[in-house]
């Protein structure tokens, strides 16, 4: 039970005060949760390691597993790894989160958001403190179900940041969620370093134009665009359909088209996550009036 | 709404008498001595028909008026050509009429639009002829495009999650028509298949997370997504009338209407027990129908509507049933309010309520039996949905399990939402926890914030809360309540609840409390978290933890 001091709080509370306090105590979340994580975890002591051009999780292999499609977020990277015999229906045996940051802290900040999710008042270990290590900074989510089971592994390498998550641990009590975070970790500290003070390679949308501005709902709009990837392989690309407008981007033998469905002012996004992680959009405008 | 009384094919006598009178005055001079001084006289037909609508043909009935007997048949003519027999049997005068169904058939196969004639006549020899015209049409409906209500403002598209069995591929339903029916690429015609036969109605497509595919691409031709509305609303359908059709050799035809001298008009007649009608219509026009209103509650529910088609004379006059009609279901999602996204957001996946949360909706309503007819009920009906483990739901949605050790996870690790980007991964989480069968208080957060609010729920927020000491406990997938929520330790560095009320009451989907009156100690008793008062002995604060608690109030998450 609260002591009395705080059941007076509360009493002014329920009579509709508490209301007006927590509205006006509307915060931005984020950074509140990087406050508390920096000032649990400390990364002013955390090592710094050399910048990279990315890490191509969209073409990545792990021996033993089957990778599923590449997702993307604005280049928050995820991509789910299946047990290479395991049949098509089959769950997935871990899931590869990772963000190719522009600088060493923004990747910091990201595993200090993964961190500050945990709802433990305990913090999460290092991966040391398992006789593991990953990138210049990890930690491990250890799991009730076995011994040496791993809920997760998160670590930052440079200006990657990654967490590899098992889907379910009771499942798969004996998975090494540490051998494929090594290998992804190997892989990224095989990348060549950017010259100092050099940018992320991102990808390029040289071109992004529509056919027509001004359609009818139900017109189907060409597309014309160029991508350059930083690294020469092949881009993940997204569309975003915003505004009031409606419609959907779809492949066919002649070209990219926007099939539009619904009248109203269309932003369309491109959204490109490069074969190096790294990330870039452009949008255009059009017009759908009625059918 | 409008409503009407139907006039039957009887309404056609009075012309049917002209031509029958007129054919016996022509005929008069080859009368078979057996039927002296007898005629022929029409009860009636429809003049026009539609034979690939359901029950579709033309209505005929005539008698012999005079005295005697005459051994006829009832033929189709096409031109002066008979190509069908449709009746054959002997009048007697006097006797009541005859009554024939001639089916729009010849040979076995559907006649082309066009014009014929019915001839009642004698078997064999002279005697008295009958002879009524018919138009053979095709009616039907290519497109319905449901829209808001004349009140405004109250039908929203369904959004879909998946493509390819991938989540996070955003499709709307089609503003422009969420009921198409068409031509596949390479068929000769919208209302009929390549054999002639019409064109089925799309059965409702009730998958809930991914939309109709043709191959890997959306289908473009033929669907029937289900609609999204206010509670109580009345759907209005804008409907589109084919103008093609195909003829028994697989040909493109036309739909034979306008038919000279005469306008046609639709019916809509719901199930709900409302009917609409249009004025005349065109091959290619639309017309509108306004629906009865639907369920007050947030719920799902499916309704048929059956159009029908009436002739009258072009100009005025009696209206007359064009025998048959043709059936389209279609399925409501209703809503308690318009939906709501975070501020600012844009992108499919904000046009409208994704299907498969309004289908939890209704699915956990009725399962349990909660009047979602408020706000209040739609917000039970979701936490002891979204919980499960009660009232006939075994699990928690999707199966999922508060990430903890003792159930196997770790220590209560985020898995669907970003506070990075402050948006909510729903689609992975509805794709079979597609990023794990772990989840925290941050992800329910963000599912029951931008799942009632797609809903249509008001001012639904996060709130956060801060380091608690905890009393019993039952987290969400767990088999019961603990005191040793992390295996020793009991307590969480932050905790992430919702408010509709900015604090005032919360809602809480992570975890149960204890309602025993004993909240420190177990056996534990559930308390729903649904609208629970912050404040108070049996409020959220009191019965949650044994420290001050810090709160802070958040704005609703974004959606991946």
């Amino acid at each position: 039970m609260k002591n009395r001091i705080q059941r007076t709080l509360l009493a002014a509370a329920a009579c509709g005060l508490l209301a007006g306090a927590l509205g006006a105590q509307a915060t931005e979340p984020t950074e509140r949760m990087l406050a508390t994580a920096r000032s649990n975890y400390t990364p002013e002591f955390w090592k710094t390691g050399q910048m990279r051009d990315g890490f191509p999780l969209a073409s990545l292999e792990l021996a033993g597993f089957r990778g599923g499609a590449l997702r993307s977020d604005h280049g928050h990277m995820s991509r789910s790894f299946f047990p290479a015999d395991a049949p098509a229906d089959a769950p997935p045996a871990f899931l590869v989160e990772a963000l190719v940051a522009d600088s060493v802290p923004e990747a910091q900040d990201a595993l200090l958001l993964w961190l500050a999710g945990l709802s433990s008042a305990d913090l999460a270990p290092r991966d040391s403190d398992r006789d593991l290590s990953f990138g210049e900074v990890g930690f491990v989510g250890p799991s009730g179900a076995g011994a040496k089971a791993f809920s997760w592994i998160a670590f930052v390498r440079g200006n990657v940041a990654v967490r590899v998550v098992s889907f379910d641990p009771r499942a798969t009590p004996d998975l090494d969620l540490a051998a494929p975070t090594k290998a992804i970790d190997t892989g990224i500290s095989a990348r060549a370093p950017l010259a100092l003070g050099a940018p992320v390679p991102k990808p390029e949308i040289a071109k992004l134009t529509v056919e027509k501005k001004a359609v009818v709902a139900g017109e189907a709009v060409k597309l014309d665009f160029t991508v350059v990837d930083p690294a020469g392989g092949q881009p993940h690309l997204a569309w975003d359909v915003g505004g009031s407008g409606q419609g959907y981007v779809e492949e066919r033998d002649e070209g990219w088209f926007l099939f539009t469905t619904g009248p109203g002012a269309i932003e369309l996004s491109l959204e490109v996550t490069g074969s190096t992680g790294t990330y870039a959009e452009k949008a255009v405008e059009l017009s759908v009036a009625d059918d | 709404m409008t409503t009407y009384r139907r006039a039957g094919f009887a309404a056609c006598l009075g012309a049917a008498l002209l031509v029958s009178n007129a054919a016996a005055q022509s005929t008069q001079a080859t009368q078979s001595p057996v039927v002296k001084r007898s005629i022929l006289v029409s009860d009636g037909h429809s003049r026009i028909l539609d034979p690939k609508l359901a029950g579709g043909g033309a209505d005929f009935a005539f008698h012999l008026e005079g005295t005697g007997s005459l051994a006829a048949q009832v033929r189709v003519l096409d031109g002066t050509s008979p190509i069908a027999t449709v009746w054959t049997g002997t009048h007697v005068a006097g006797a009541p009429p005859t009554s024939v169904f001639w089916d729009g058939t010849a040979g076995g196969q559907f006649v082309d639009v066009g014009d014929y004639a019915l001839r009642v006549s004698p078997q064999a020899g002279p005697g008295p002829v009958l002879t009524v015209p018919v138009s053979v049409v095709r009616l039907g409906i290519t497109e319905i495009e449901f829209q808001d209500s004349a009140a405004g403002n109250d039908e929203w598209q369904m959004v879909y999650f998946k493509k390819n069995a991938l989540d996070g591929q955003f499709f709307a339903t089609p503003a422009i028509h969420e009921y198409l029916c068409t031509a596949e690429s390479g068929e000769a015609s919208d209302l009929d298949l390549d054999s002639g036969a019409p064109r089925p109605a799309v059965a409702i497509h009730t998958a809930t997370d991914e939309p109709v595919m043709q191959g890997t691409a959306y289908e473009t031709d033929s669907f029937n997504y289900p609609l999204s509305y206010l509670a109580g609303a009345s759907p209005r359908l804008e409907v589109t009338f084919g103008n093609s059709a195909t003829t028994a050799s697989g040909q493109r035809q036309i739909v034979g209407y306008p038919v000279a001298g005469f306008d046609i008009r639709a019916t809509a007649t719901f199930s709900t027990g409302g009917s609409a009608t249009s004025g005349p219509i065109l091959p290619g026009g639309t017309a509108t129908f306004d629906g009865d209103p639907l369920t007050a509650q947030v719920d799902r529910t499916e309704v048929t509507v059956t159009w029908t088609w009436e002739y009258a004379p072009a100009g005025g006059g009696a209206w007359t049933d064009v025998p048959g009609s043709f059936a389209t279901t279609h399925r409501f999602y209703t809503l308690i309010g318009a939906p709501k996204f975070k501020a600012g957001a844009s992108g499919t996946k904000y046009t409208g309520p994704w299907v498969e949360v309004a289908d939890y909706l209704s699915s956990w309503k009725n399962t349990l039996g909660i009047d979602t007819s408020t706000e209040a009920g739609v917000v039970e009906a979701h936490v002891k949905g979204f919980v499960g483990q009660n009232g006939g739901i075994p699990t928690a949605i999707e199966g999922v399990v508060y990430d903890a050790y003792p159930l196997g996870g770790d220590g209560g690790a985020t898995h669907y939402h970003s506070f990075g980007s402050w948006n909510m991964d729903l689609s992975a989480l509805l794709n079979d926890h597609a990023k794990g069968i772990y989840v925290n208080c941050s992800d329910n957060m963000g599912a029951t914030t931008t799942m009632l609010s797609m809903m249509g729920v008001e001012n639904v927020r996060p709130v956060r809360l801060g380091p608690m000491t905890l009393n019993a406990i039952w987290g969400i997938g767990a088999p019961g309540y603990t005191l040793s929520l992390w295996g020793t330790a009991h307590s969480f560095s932050y905790h992430h609840i919702v408010t509709r009320t900015d604090g005032f009451s919360v809602i809480d989907t992570c975890m149960q409390l204890d309602a025993d009156g004993n909240p420190g100690a177990l056996p534990g008793t559930p308390g729903w978290n649904v609208d629970r008062i912050w404040t108070g002995p049996t409020g959220y604060d009191d019965l949650s933890s044994t420290n001050t608690v810090s709160t802070s109030l958040e704005n609703l998450p974004g959606l991946n």
